[in-house]
């Protein structure tokens, strides 16, 4: 369904505004995130080390391959990655009981403190910055953006 | 151990708080429980009472805390 035809000149002037609305929510939300891991279950840690944790899954044991597809990083790029967290204390590597050949990553304790205190971060930052919508635009917002990070998510 | 008791233990243990304050009716709020308290709180006693937590929601007792992780065994 198309709304009012707007002229060209406005239309032009909206793209623009949307440009910079998704770049500037981008980046502020990468600002928050950065800022979140500054409590005392994940402090020292990177961004991309916690994503690397969340991808580990709570209670999974994953093949290292699997994990590496979720996170769309080469084997190579997250061994090193699951090397350095392994030392940290927050994973721990095993060998698959039907195939000795498959490493298997898996969270400690730690590793679960980290997964859920993000969790956290994210659960109470989406409830604060949807809290102004209402019932109507946060559809509206979800259906847009559903069409628009499908466009990303094909040339990522 | 029953699982009050463990939930008083690591509860004692972790934030120092005192035994007798922690019964079934005493909310996590008015223990002065925060959600990254909660956090360390649900990951030890995955340990001690070897149950899968997952992450539920709307937990606002100790008694709901125990009533949960019963249910997992």
């Amino acid at each position: 369904m198309d709304g009012p035809a707007i002229g060209a000149d406005a239309s032009q002037r909206r793209r623009e505004e949307l440009d910079g609305l998704l770049s500037g929510t981008f980046n502020s939300i990468l600002r928050i995130e950065e800022r979140s891991l500054d409590n005392r279950l994940t402090h020292g840690l990177t961004i991309t080390e916690v994503h690397t944790i969340v991808a580990m899954g709570l209670h999974e044991r994953s093949p290292m391959n699997v994990v590496a597809a979720r996170l769309g990083v080469t084997l190579a790029t997250l061994t090193t990655a699951v090397a350095k967290l392994v030392r940290k204390g927050f994973v721990e590597r095993s060998r698959s009981e039907d195939d000795r050949r498959v490493v298997l990553v898996s969270l400690t304790k730690k590793g679960r403190q980290v997964l859920r205190a993000h969790n956290l971060f994210h659960h109470q930052m989406i409830d604060e910055a949807l809290a102004d919508l209402s019932e109507e635009e946060e559809r509206v917002l979800a259906e847009a953006l559903a069409k628009v990070k499908a466009f990303f998510d094909e040339r990522a | 151990m029953a699982t009050i008791d463990t939930v008083k233990e690591v509860l004692v243990e972790n934030l120092d708080l005192d035994a007798d304050s922690i019964t079934e009716d005493a909310t996590l709020d008015s223990l002065g429980i925060d959600s990254l308290d909660m956090v360390e709180l649900i990951c030890d006693l995955e340990e001690k009472c070897e149950v899968e937590f997952g992450e539920p929601e709307g937990i606002e007792t100790i008694g709901q805390l125990v009533a949960h992780i019963d249910s997992l065994k």
